[in-house]
């Protein structure tokens, strides 16, 4: 058994509910599952409305694994071909290219990962990947070399929270802004704020899911100010980084997918070394090293 | 599942109408609830009028077997340690 405190007969069964429901595996080869990291984590709260808090939430909850991004990543392209924003010229190549802030070049991220599936055998069964010529770069930092050649430019990203990262990589790219290119942006899961905030730029998201402030755009008002107060306390006695008790710019998310995203609830992703073990977590004991 | 964790979760459950001691005494939830699961589907674990865990006829049924094989065996020596029963004018030399 994961943790110190041990959790009631009522909320393990509600959670293994949940799970089933979901199709989540509750054992997994090693030691730490999932089911059994999100029972200690429960266990650990303070009280029941906390923990039915939690529980009602996770009802929610969208945990996208690897193998399910490229279906996701084909769904998220035919609503950008589909739609009538999209006009690529004809006699120039389509660039396809992470969704990157210039202090986020040469790391490995996911949306680096998202470049490989771009090659994919279904993704030539789309017009586009079949008959024009597509160039997926490594990093924004290529496009530069290459802007006259520019006719589309596709950025793509797993998951959208604030649009934070979005701004900084548009910003990088005014260059081809300013010469008219025209750029979108795909990406598996977006929340609405962050969607909101990139058209600010008339740039357009084209997703595979659209997501909601899981509190404030859910329940009343005065029922999402107690709920959001609940959230407040469990993330300060989990000691949460200050800012982030609402996730990373008050995003509100409860989204998974390789890595979670600090946009969603820290309870369910936040560890240290006083308290026990988040369902999702995301640590910094797993590092990339590059030369 | 093995006779003797079947004996563990049912036991557990007529004694205390709940599976909370199982997780004390260190067992996994995963492992704990999918057992539970199992037998729930085999009819021998229902819950009551407060929504707690309790044994049905066929649980209660089968917690009585087992329980009655575990009673039925005395733990003896291995034959190879065995000491043979010695009459009373025998003279023991070790």
């Amino acid at each position: 058994m994961l943790g110190k405190k041990v959790l009631s007969d009522k909320y393990v069964t509600k959670l293994y509910t949940i799970f089933k429901q979901k199709k989540w595996r509750i054992r997994e080869n090693g030691n730490y599952s999932v089911f059994d990291r999100f029972c200690s984590r429960l266990a650990e709260l303070e009280n029941d409305k906390e923990r039915d808090l939690i529980i009602e939430l996770t009802n929610e909850f969208l945990w996208i694994k690897s193998n399910m991004y490229e279906e996701y990543l084909l769904t998220a392209l035919k609503m950008l071909f589909d739609s009538k924003e999209w006009e690529p010229d004809k006699d120039k190549n389509i660039y396809i290219c992470p969704l990157l802030p210039p202090n986020d070049f040469g790391k490995l991220k996911s949306s680096t990962y998202m470049l490989y599936l771009c090659q994919s055998i279904l993704m030539r069964t789309y017009f586009e990947f079949q008959e024009s010529q597509i160039r997926i770069c490594e990093t924004p930092e290529v496009l530069k070399i290459h802007q006259d050649r520019v006719g589309s430019l596709i950025l793509i990203d797993d998951f959208i929270g604030s649009g934070e990262t979005a701004l900084g990589c548009l910003e990088y790219l005014k260059f081809l802004k300013d010469s008219n290119k025209k750029i979108y942006i795909v990406s598996l899961v977006a929340q609405e704020e962050g969607i909101n905030n990139i058209s600010k730029e008339n740039v357009s998201v084209f997703t595979a899911l659209t997501r909601k402030k899981a509190i404030t755009d859910t329940y009343p008002e005065s029922e999402a100010k107690e709920k959001i107060e609940v959230m407040e306390n469990i993330s300060k006695h989990l000691h949460a980084p200050k800012g982030m008790e609402l996730g990373y710019a008050d995003t509100e998310s409860l989204v998974a997918m390789i890595k979670t995203p600090n946009n969603t609830f820290p309870v369910y992703w936040y560890e240290n070394k006083k308290n026990t073990y988040a369902p999702f977590v995301r640590k910094e004991n797993v590092k990339v090293i590059r030369s | 599942m093995k006779e003797s964790t079947e004996f563990l979760i049912l036991d557990t459950i007529k004694r205390h109408s709940s599976i909370m001691p199982l997780f004390t005494a260190g067992y996994s939830y995963s492992k704990v609830i999918e057992w539970v699961n199992q037998l729930e589907k085999d009819g021998k674990i229902c819950y009551n009028e407060m929504e707690q865990r309790i044994l049905s006829d066929v649980g209660l049924t089968r917690w009585g077997i087992i329980k009655k094989k575990k009673n039925g065996f005395t733990i003896l020596p291995l034959n190879s340690y065995k000491v043979k029963k010695m009459d009373m004018d025998e003279i023991y030399l070790p």
